[in-house]
């Protein structure tokens, strides 16, 4: 059965025409319409048993995919393996996926576990005194790719560290729910799904998240420096 | 009549960064028409976009694309480690018990069955009356021959009797 997708894009919007016309680009829907047809679409392919379809799909989330783990556990051997690990639970429980247009969030929600897995597995090590020096990492082990906009080192320790005392901050649902949309930009009814909250529980959480935030003085300045900064730095 | 101005206040304006649509409409309006509420807004959702914009550049480096239809086939060793979970404690759980049970296996005769007690029984019977025999006549009987041929029949008694008429020859007895 090939469900017709929409509603990720067309629900988050549909509140108001007047606020679209304010609305930034960036807080748009990332998926629209059209692509939310197409992935509906090779994931029936996928449970049928199409192989291509699925390479497809891999193709089409690995980097986000990557993307999530990676700043959740900040190794990136680590984090290739997780994403392996993810797209191959993906394709074994792929047929038990009921609906289509959901794919993107259920990935997301086998991607999140995998990495709580990972992190309660390095929690038992360091219980029993096998420490793990990851635990401690406060920037990620790799360098990322260098471009003309790109940080340096200080300014991106800076940045980490910034991050980690807001995310102590956090609860871990607001945490969850905060990162979620503007890290991994799913919008409202993406985020219900992974966690499998209502749509009203993810808003309380993100306010608070974002109240949190707001309050967070040295990471306002730290992103209004850079935002400034980065808008002065010709194209 | 001119209208009051009420601004956004901290938790309009993060439920219009939230979700604009859960606004009243008035506030909508005054958002859409005043400038102040908008900067605002737009410089919260921007500070919220770069944060996401900074975390995307550095969680984006050069990985290992993940691989499912392009692996080696998995050798012997892998496919035995490849069995379904509870498959895998049913097979630990019945080499535990073999190996328990093995030397009891292999040693059959240290079963104590019925068929052992019968045989037991019978063996015990046997050597019961193996001694009633010998009560009777300790003697074997090819000494009892040579002796006297005709009175073996009659030696065939107990060695009570024997006793008996030995003590009625001593006369000293029985004067």
């Amino acid at each position: 059965m090939n469900r017709i997708p929409g509603g990720a894009s067309i629900s988050y919007a549909t509140g108001c025409v007047l606020f679209r016309m304010n609305t930034r680009e960036d807080f748009e829907p990332r998926v629209s319409s059209a692509h939310g047809d197409k992935i509906a679409v090779l994931v029936e392919q996928a449970k049928a048993g199409d192989a291509y379809a699925f390479e497809k799909l891999m193709t089409l989330h690995q980097d986000e995919i990557f993307r999530l783990v990676f700043f959740r556990t900040r190794s990136r051997m680590d984090s290739e393996d997780l994403t392996q690990d993810v797209f191959m639970s993906a394709f074994k429980y792929l047929p038990q996926l009921k609906e289509s247009d959901r794919f993107r969030p259920w990935l997301y929600r086998i991607a999140l576990n995998r990495v709580h897995d990972f992190h309660r597995k390095n929690k038992l090590l360091a219980f029993f005194g096998i420490t793990d020096e990851r635990e401690q990492r406060d920037m990620p082990d790799v360098e990322p790719h260098r471009d003309p906009r790109a940080l340096d080192g200080v300014i991106r320790h800076e940045f980490w560290v910034h991050v980690k005392q807001l995310s102590k901050r956090f609860s871990k649902m607001e945490k969850e729910v905060f990162f979620l949309r503007f890290v991994d930009d799913m919008n409202l009814r993406e985020i219900a799904l992974t966690l499998k909250r209502s749509e009203s529980a993810v808003k309380t959480h993100l306010y608070r998240a974002i109240k949190k935030f707001k309050e967070d003085s040295a990471l306002s300045d730290f992103l209004e420096g850079e935002w400034h900064g980065g808008k002065d730095q010709p194209s | 009549m001119v209208e009051k101005i009420s601004h956004l206040n901290e938790e309009q304006l993060i439920e219009a960064v939230i979700d604009a649509s859960g606004l009243d409409t008035s506030l909508r309006r005054h958002l859409f028409e005043c400038s102040a509420c908008r900067t605002q807004k737009l410089a919260l959702e921007g500070r919220l976009a770069r944060l996401g914009q900074i975390s995307r550049e550095q969680s984006t480096v050069e990985f290992r694309k993940p691989e499912i239809f392009h692996q080696k086939p998995a050798g012997i060793f892998e496919r035995v480690l490849e069995i379904r979970p509870v498959f895998r404690v049913g097979v630990v759980f019945a080499s535990i018990l073999i190996l328990l049970l093995t030397p009891l296996t292999l040693r059959r005769d240290m079963i104590y069955t019925l068929d052992r007690v019968y045989q037991e029984m019978r063996q015990d019977d046997e050597f019961m009356d193996e001694i009633e025999k010998l009560e009777d006549n300790p003697f074997p009987r090819t000494y009892m021959e040579a002796a006297a041929p005709g009175e073996a029949h009659r030696n065939t008694q107990s060695p009570g009797a024997l006793n008996d008429g030995m003590t009625q020859d001593s006369g000293p007895r029985n004067a």
